[in-house]
């Protein structure tokens, strides 16, 4: 197959040749990649495996595509115009999933907050956080120690409130790896629940814990926060509230009044996992289960 | 603020109210504020309607907590200048 050249397209594709065509359906968007090279493709393939694939057509600005150039270089094109330029074409893997993040998660119609999200037994416990506060390294610790992965970078509630899962590859840092005893890739390693042996939890399950983490404090705690302490939270961490205000506030105020809200101090994250099974999962004090 | 002869409120119309397990919780969507009120702060918000000015609020608050009016004042007018300057409460 040929990429035709776009009199508006700002790159010319030339004569290469896209021989992996992938389709996927995320947060109700449809996102087309294609790749030059079949290895990639199918770990790309692997990487967004718990998506639903989909034959239905990508707009343009979801047509992501990944190709050797003549010049040696590897580019990661949106929309036929360049995202990145990398020297080997596995280092464009971080910044593929990363377009394809930013753009779901803006473009979803359903209430995505920034938290990390996991399930055991029958709680369901988001970690609501900013960027490099550690959300992603105490999911994967949490996936790590028997936790079913439901996201690492959003809540997704619907109009009733139910976590939709958004299961997106963990991008990893190095920092992270060496803390988690995982093999490094690069700058980010990216990984799926079944790399770290984990399942992909199912739709449909409510929120029964918000867990306020606080990374860098010696002593680990996992203390009850009053449930009202996780509106301005959630508020304040989402990603499309301003699509509509109002019934942002509507779900998070419902949320929040269905769950328990914890503050959780910690340093080690997979001690910070274990604390969070063995208080909030099965057979736990805390656990939900009757 | 006006002073405590000024009426207070009422809430300001885009101003969104609900209450998370018995606390209420406000929201402004044109300014993405967002405020959790603890009880006195409570208390001042549902009497601020319009219809009471600063000084009967703190009245009416220091007879249902027993005690004189002197020593909520200062919380009182705190509170609701708080509102005001966040865009809780509609303005004149």
């Amino acid at each position: 197959m040929k990429i035709q050249q776009r009199a508006s397209c700002g790159y010319d594709m030339g004569d290469i040749q896209m021989i992996v065509d992938e389709r996927f359906r995320i947060l109700g968007t449809d996102y087309r990649v294609r790749i030059d090279d079949q290895e990639l493709g199918a770990r790309v393939r692997d990487l967004f495996g718990s998506f639903e694939r989909t034959t239905r057509a990508a707009r343009a600005a979801n047509t992501i595509q990944l190709a050797a150039f003549p010049d040696g270089t590897h580019r990661l094109l949106r929309d036929c115009y360049r995202v990145t330029v990398q020297g080997a074409a596995t280092q464009l893997l971080p910044a593929l999933v990363s377009t394809i993040n930013r753009s779901a998660v803006e473009e979803s119609e359903e209430l995505a907050i920034h938290a990390g999200v996991v399930a055991i037994g029958d709680s369901t416990i988001a970690f609501p956080s900013v960027s490099g506060n550690g959300k992603t390294t105490l999911t994967a610790a949490c996936l790590l120690s028997g936790f079913s992965y439901i996201s690492d970078e959003a809540l997704v509630l619907d109009g009733n409130g139910s976590v939709i899962p958004y299961p997106k590859p963990l991008a990893l840092t190095k920092w992270s790896c060496d803390t988690l005893g995982i093999a490094v890739e690069g700058e980010e390693t990216l990984v799926t629940a079944a790399d770290l042996g984990a399942v992909v939890a199912q739709g449909g399950t409510e929120l029964t814990d918000i867990v306020v983490a606080d990374f860098g404090h010696p002593a680990e705690e996992l203390v009850p926060l009053p449930k009202s302490d996780a509106v301005p939270v959630l508020l304040g961490l989402a990603f499309n509230h301003f699509k509509d205000p109002g019934r942002a506030f509507r779900i998070v105020t419902d949320v929040a009044s269905k769950t328990r809200v914890w503050s959780l101090s910690y340093a080690d994250p997979q001690g910070a996992a274990l604390t969070l099974r063995d208080q909030l999962g099965p057979g736990a004090a805390n656990s939900l289960a009757v | 603020m006006g002073g405590r002869s000024q009426r207070v409120g009422p809430p300001a119309p885009n101003v969104v109210e609900t209450e998370v397990d018995g606390d209420v919780c406000l929201y402004d969507p044109s300014s993405e504020r967002v405020a959790v009120l603890n009880g006195t702060a409570s208390d001042v918000w549902r009497l601020a309607d319009g219809t009471y000015t600063i000084a009967e609020i703190t009245d009416l608050l220091a007879s249902s907590y027993g005690t004189q009016p002197t020593s909520i004042a200062p919380d009182v007018e705190a509170v609701v200048t708080e509102f005001v300057e966040a865009g809780f409460l509609a303005q004149e």
